[in-house]
Order: C-alpha cells, then structure tokens, then sequence
C-alpha cells in the first residue's frame, strides 16, 4: 500500500462518515408536513429501503475502500509495514476530529437540549405519577421522534469523532491490514 | 509526477466525491414530494429536477474524477515540492490547522445566526395590534437556549482559531500512542 492510497483510504472514510450522516439528515420520514396517517408499515418500509441506501454507501465508502482508494491515488511506492500502519492510524484520526469539529455547530443545539432535559425530568415525571398520562412534551409525531433520534445520535457521533474515534481507527487499521496483505499492490513503473 | 500530484489527485477526487454527495442527498427531496403529491406537476419537477442533478454530477465526476490528473497538473506546475521529514513534525501541524478550519467555520455559524436572528428582531415593526404576536416571536428568537448555544459556539470559535493548544497537545499524543500500540499489536502477531 503507498502513502497516497493510505491517504485516499482515510478521505474516503471521511466522507463516507459525512455521507452516512447527511443521508440520514435529508431522509424524507422526517419531513413533519407529511399526512398524519401514513401507516408504520409504509414509514418503516422507507426506512428499509434508505438504510439499504446508506448500508451502500458505507460498505464502499468506510468498510471496504482498498480498491477505490488504489483506484483514486494510482501507482506509487509501497511503504514498510511500521510506516504504513502509522500513517493510516494518524491520517483516519486527523479526518475523522476534522469530521467531528465540522459537524460541532450543527450539534450544539442537541448539547444544550440534552443539558435542559436534566431540568425537566423531575416535572415530566411528575406531571405523569399525578395525571396518569403521557405529557405532551413526551407526544411527537413519527417524524419528530426521528429528527429527536436523529440529532441524539449525530451529537454522540460528534463527541466520538472529536475524541479521535479510537475504537473505529484501530478496526480500521487492522481490517485494512489484513485486505491489503491479500491484495496486490499496484506499482509505479519504472520508467516514470 | 511527484508525491504532491499524488496528493492533489486524491484531494481533487475527494472534492468531486463529496460534491457529489451533496448532490444525491439534494435529489432526496423533489423525488419525495413526489411520491407524497403525485401530481402531474411535482411528477413534472421531480423529472426536471432528477435531469438537472443529474447532469450536475456528470460534469463534477467528469471535471473531478475522470480528468483530476490534468487538473492537478494545472495546479501544481511541474515543479518539485519538498515533503515532509518526519511524521512528528506535519502532525500537530494539520491538528492545528484542522483546529483553526473548524473554528472559523464555528466563528462563521455563529454570526451568521446573530446576525440572521437580529435583523429579523429589529426588522419586525410593533403594531399595537399584534402585541401578543411580538411577544411571542421575540421569545423564539431571544431565548436563553439560543443564547447559551450561540455563547458556547462562540467560545469554542475562538479556541480553536487561537489553535486549540491543549487539545492539539492531547491529540497528538493519543495518535502517537495509538500508533505505537497497533504496531506492537502488529509485531506480536507476525
């Protein structure tokens, strides 16, 4: 693998993450100006059928990107295995906080909400021991529990993209040795 | 070519890539409100749409992918640019300037609401008649949810444009160590 395939590999994930998370954002389930009485099965049909879209998308952007990253960087030198590794882990870490400090102000008003649930947890509870019924607060539409759901997840996403994704670099960087030990490399010719 | 080519390809396919995410997630939209209203009319601008995004993405995969070679050429020149030495050196390096891009976009998101927000304030006119309606717009507007978001956005622009020094610091280190454990990992299992 050369250094610029690595880098192509870690560009890729990236945007493969920033994909996964627009996608999500512009699914049309959580339009709220949608009928009322569109069946579950219909909005879970849909939902079906999006995530096999982005489960797309994923699978050639994030999970298996060797061949479109040698593709999108063309021939070079291969690097020894020590600099490989550590220029995977440190390109993946670099755009993935890149990744995390871009979707920060989109986040933001999730951080604030989900610090004032702690301020109506006590009344919610409450207002259901004494009346017996769900509050309003908890009533939301199909589409407003998925934006809810939708924005909890983008926040923590956010938090573990900034704190460098340790987990996912280290899948990724041995997934990625194990695919590149199997796959031949492409050279650059001689004569170039 | 030199490594800087390579590099200018990878983030010219890159540019093209993400523009063309941008561009598919647009195409979500008519397509829904057409099925939602299927009308001849929204059938009409959905297809229209579909074709404009459609030639859209063709010249950016067309201009970003198939010719990014020329391009970076154009870009680039001929001339041979200096690589980095060492790791060590160019990490904190991209950390920091990753750190400032994020914190002027942050410093951007933030204006652009402030201003936004206060134009609307001052631009809406009292009318006796529609006090109530004042009352509750400016709440919507000029709450303290609104207010917290916007400071702690603020305060996080300016850290990260003033280079984020801890946080690059901490970064940095956890990269190295991650490193070093996945290549001890790497050895043990050879």
């Amino acid at each position: 693998m050369t250094r610029m395939q690595i880098i192509a590999k870690a560009v890729l994930t990236v945007l493969g993450v920033y994909a996964l998370v627009l996608l999500y954002r512009v699914y049309p389930g959580r339009y709220t100006y949608r009928p009322d009485e569109t069946p579950l099965f219909q909005e879970v049909a849909l939902l079906c059928a999006f995530t096999v879209l982005v489960g797309l998308v994923a699978y050639f952007m994030v999970f298996s990107n060797s061949q479109l990253a040698s593709k999108l960087a063309g021939p070079g030198e291969p690097l020894d295995t020590a600099k490989k590794s550590a220029w995977l882990v440190e390109s993946l870490r670099v755009g993935l906080v890149f990744t995390g400090l871009m979707l920060l102000p989109g986040s933001a008003p999730t951080l604030v909400k989900i610090a004032k649930t702690f301020f109506l947890i006590r009344p919610v509870f409450n207002e259901i021991i004494i009346s017996k019924s769900i509050p309003n607060m908890l009533r939301l539409s199909y589409a407003q529990w998925y934006t809810s759901i939708y924005h909890l997840l983008e926040a923590v996403l956010t938090i573990y993209l900034i704190c460098g994704a340790p987990h996912f670099v280290r899948w990724q960087a041995k997934h990625s040795g194990q695919e590149t030990a199997s796959a031949p490399t492409i050279e650059r010719p001689e004569n170039e | 070519m030199n490594n800087t080519h390579g590099f200018a390809k990878v983030i010219l396919a890159a540019i093209g890539i993400f523009f063309s995410i941008r561009i598919i997630s647009q195409m979500v939209m008519p397509l829904a409100l057409a099925t939602m209203n299927p009308s001849l009319e929204s059938v009409a601008i959905a297809i229209a749409a579909t074709l404009f995004f459609g030639l859209c993405l063709a010249v950016i995969c067309y201009a970003f992918v198939y010719k990014r070679e020329q391009l970076a050429k154009r870009i680039i020149g001929t001339n041979e640019l200096p690589e980095p030495d060492s790791q060590i050196v160019w990490l904190p390096a991209v950390f920091r300037l990753i750190c400032v891009t994020a914190g002027l976009y942050c410093l951007y998101t933030v204006l652009w609401n402030v201003v936004y927000n206060l134009m609307q304030y001052f631009s809406f006119k009292p009318d006796a008649a529609q006090s109530g309606y004042k009352v509750m717009y400016t709440q919507k507007i000029l709450n303290i949810e609104e207010i917290l978001r916007w400071l702690i956005m603020l305060t996080i622009g300016i850290y990260l444009v003033c280079g984020a020094p801890r946080f690059v610091r901490w970064q940095v280190r956890k990269t190295l160590e991650q490193c070093k454990a996945f290549e001890k990992s790497d050895n043990s299992s050879r």
